[in-house]
């Protein structure tokens, strides 16, 4: 058969219990001739170890942490030389068993070399495989570096040190780089049963003589309930025996796969590549683009390593890159979320701040409105037990305040004094001046000025308290509940509307002055006006005039004037005040008002005596 | 506010375009400001031209009344003309013939005011 060496698979630390001798004694006494005849016949353990010696063979051992019954602390091999560093140097570096499972020291004796089997999982699978181990202090082969040294008939096998550890392991002219602990990353085929020799066929005679001829040969187990069952990493359950054979054909081919010192490095700086490309990227897309842009670049990271194993015989890793770029780019999405959250939150405070203010602002305003509204009489309480007159009067402020005002009241027992100004501008600004105009004016009536010259004063008055350059349109008026006769002084002001009981409508557009604060010493010139009984005063300021609808076209005094016409008939002073008022509200029909509207109507019904 | 502005002899014409309302009476002050600065004692007097303007709210008169006053101060000259019916009848009933000078025209303004 001349096989190049043959590795066993196989441990054999106990003597065979099927050998004759043993037999014989286990036999009764009865049988003496029997048991003389067993004793006669050669031991099973020497006829094997007879055999071994005709055979370039090979027996395999197996490293062991713990000690057992059949566990040793060594056993017979032939040394590996080491170039460039000590013994101890090179144990330093390999897995190291204190303890062998060996075969019998006869059976040793006989073999060409033996070799250690052991190899470790990683998780439940085989990936690496070490070609050199320790034994206590001694240096060991691996069963197939072993079994290449006696088909090659080399002295020993050679282990080179290198700078992180061993970087060689050399048998004859074979030389394979390893890892730093002289293990190899095997690259697995699938098991090929054509390879496989059952011994049933052997034993019948039925294999070809030259079979094994110069061959390597390995004997082991294989079936299903062996113990020896080893999961490779492509998913395939193997008879420990076919790595032991794919790790001999790995060695010829050179097929092995290599991740040298510097692939960490690579992986490293593919890391830290990727990571600044996600750190750089991610922030500004959205989630869904991000997430996108992650997954083309786990894509060509898988890719990368794919290809450095399929044709470059390198492993990289490129499952620890995506793992910790998954990291990365989760926790990128994760403070994205978080400054989203926070600046929703920022948002939502500062929309919160400013309803706060709007709503404090409005507040204010509400009460000012109240307030300014509270200043001006009203005309219903006012005078409930006059039959002399009757006073309607309404202000609508274009916003919360505005400038407008109007005020009545009596000099005494027969004089009613009345105003209607208009302050330049409105809202806040107005409004302020309104309050200062209309107390001002109250004051000088109230010190005993008769007619125009309350005006004259009061502009005097007024125009000296004008940081803003204000100005105030106004009419008052004085009537003489006694003799209606009614005496007028215009500022600037639209002329006052006198709606006779008789069916006419006169303007009372005599002489007047410029509006308050425009001259400081003007004497404004009185225009007297008789009233009959029944008839209306109608005092507006502008924004009656002047409303606006959504076209910005005016009311117009011509309307006004329809209006205050035809509500002649009904000749009360709040009758002819709603008809206007309806009037406007029609015709601006909901457009935001652009002025404050006052209007101020007096009926003079004669001269009654009071009751 | 926009301000056509030109010179005929020693007089300045400007004019408004627009309606002078509650929104648009600063500007139109503030764009008022440089001719009204030069409208002094020595410097000519000016001539503001109301041909283009359609509306005038109480804020317009009171950027007007402003003007007047700080013209008067430097005891310079400024007249208004050229005024649209609906801002004439404005400026009547605030009696602002009492303020400024108000010509028909320009020209008749200018002829006035010595050109």
């Amino acid at each position: 058969m001349n096989p190049a060496a043959i590795g066993l698979d196989i441990y054999m630390p106990e003597a065979d219990q099927t050998s004759p001798a043993r037999m014989a004694a286990r036999l009764p006494e009865s049988r003496q001739a029997l048991r003389r005849a067993l004793a006669a016949l050669p031991d099973h353990d020497r006829v094997l170890a007879d055999a071994l010696r005709e055979t370039p063979t090979v027996l395999g051992a197996a490293g062991f942490d713990n000690e057992t019954l059949t566990t040793s602390r060594g056993l017979r091999t032939t040394p590996i030389r080491i170039n460039g560093g000590s013994d101890s140097e090179a144990l330093a570096n390999v897995r190291r068993y204190p303890f062998v499972l060996a075969s019998l020291p006869e059976l040793q004796a006989a073999a060409r070399g033996q070799g250690l089997l052991s190899v470790d999982l990683q998780g439940a699978v085989v990936r690496r495989i070490p070609l050199v181990m320790g034994v206590g202090d001694a240096l060991l082969p691996s069963l197939a570096i072993e079994m290449l040294r006696v088909a090659t008939n080399s002295p020993a096998a050679e282990v080179d040190m290198g700078p992180l550890g061993i970087s060689r392991v050399r048998v004859a002219d074979l030389a394979v780089s390893t890892q730093p602990d002289a293990e190899i990353w095997l690259h697995f085929g699938k098991a090929d049963s054509a390879r496989y020799v059952s011994a049933a066929a052997l034993l019948a005679g039925k294999v070809p003589a030259d079979a094994f001829r110069s061959k390597l040969v390995l004997i082991g187990l294989s079936g299903f309930g062996l113990v020896d069952n080893r999961l490779t990493p492509l998913g395939e359950q193997v008879p420990g025996v076919e790595i032991q054979a794919q790790l001999l054909e790995s060695l010829f081919d050179g097929n092995i796969l290599l991740r040298p010192r510097w692939m960490a490095w690579l992986e490293t700086l593919l890391l830290i590549a990727g990571g600044a490309f996600l750190i750089w990227a991610v922030p500004p897309l959205r989630p869904r683009l991000a997430t996108f842009l992650a997954i083309i670049l786990y894509v060509a990271l898988f890719s990368a390593g794919f290809a450095t194993f399929k044709f470059m015989g390198l492993l990289l890793d490129a499952a620890g890159a995506f793992a910790s770029l998954n990291i990365v780019l989760g926790s990128l999405l994760g403070s994205a979320f978080i400054e989203s959250d926070r600046q929703r939150r920022v948002a939502e405070a500062a929309l919160h701040r400013e309803r706060e203010a709007a709503a404090e602002v409005a507040g204010e305003l509400a009460a000012a409105r109240r307030i300014q509204l509270g200043t001006l009489p009203d005309p219903a309480t006012a005078f409930t037990d006059e039959k002399r007159f009757s006073v309607a009067a309404l202000l609508e402020p274009a916003r919360d305040v505005g400038g407008d005002l109007y005020d009545f009241f009596m000099l005494d027992n027969r004089r009613l004094f009345f105003v209607v100004g208009d302050v330049s501008g409105k809202g806040v600004p107005a409004s302020l001046f309104m309050a200062v105009t209309k107390a001002l004016a109250k004051s000088v009536a109230l010190r005993g000025e008769a007619g125009a010259a309350i005006l004259t004063a009061a502009n005097k008055e007024i125009a000296r308290e004008n940081p803003e350059m204000l100005f105030v349109t106004m009419v008052t008026g004085v009537l003489d509940a006694g003799t209606g006769a009614l005496e007028l002084a215009i500022a600037g002001h639209d002329a006052p509307r006198i709606l006779r009981a008789s069916g006419g409508l006169e303007l009372a557009d005599g002489d007047g002055g410029p509006p308050l604060c425009m001259l400081e010493c003007f004497d404004y010139p009185r225009l007297d006006v008789q009233l009959h009984p029944g008839d209306t005063v109608c005092l507006v300021t502008d924004g009656v005039t002047e409303a606006m609808n959504r076209d910005l076209s005016p009311y117009g005094a011509g309307r006004f004037d329809a209006v205050v016409a035809s509500a002649a008939a009904r000749a009360s002073a709040g009758s002819l005040l709603a008809s206007v008022r309806e009037d406007v509200r029609a015709f601006v029909a909901g457009a935001v008002p652009s002025d404050d509207l006052t209007l101020l109507a007096i009926t003079w019904h004669g001269p009654r005596v009071r009751d | 506010m926009e301000l056509g502005s030109r010179q005929v002899n020693a007089i300045t014409v400007v004019a408004p375009k627009g309606r002078i309302d509650h929104a648009q009476a600063p500007l139109f002050q503030e764009a008022m400001k440089p001719h009204v600065a030069a409208c002094t004692i020595n410097g000519g007097p000016l001539l503001i031209d109301f041909s283009g303007v359609d509306y005038i709210s109480s804020m317009g008169l009171r950027a007007l009344m402003l003007i007047a006053r700080s013209v008067t101060a430097q005891k310079g000259t400024v007249a208004i003309a050229a005024l649209k019916p609906t801002v004439r009848e404005v400026l009547e009933i605030s009696r602002f013939h009492l303020v400024f000078k108000v010509y028909d025209t320009v020209d008749d303004g200018l002829i006035a005011l010595g050109a």
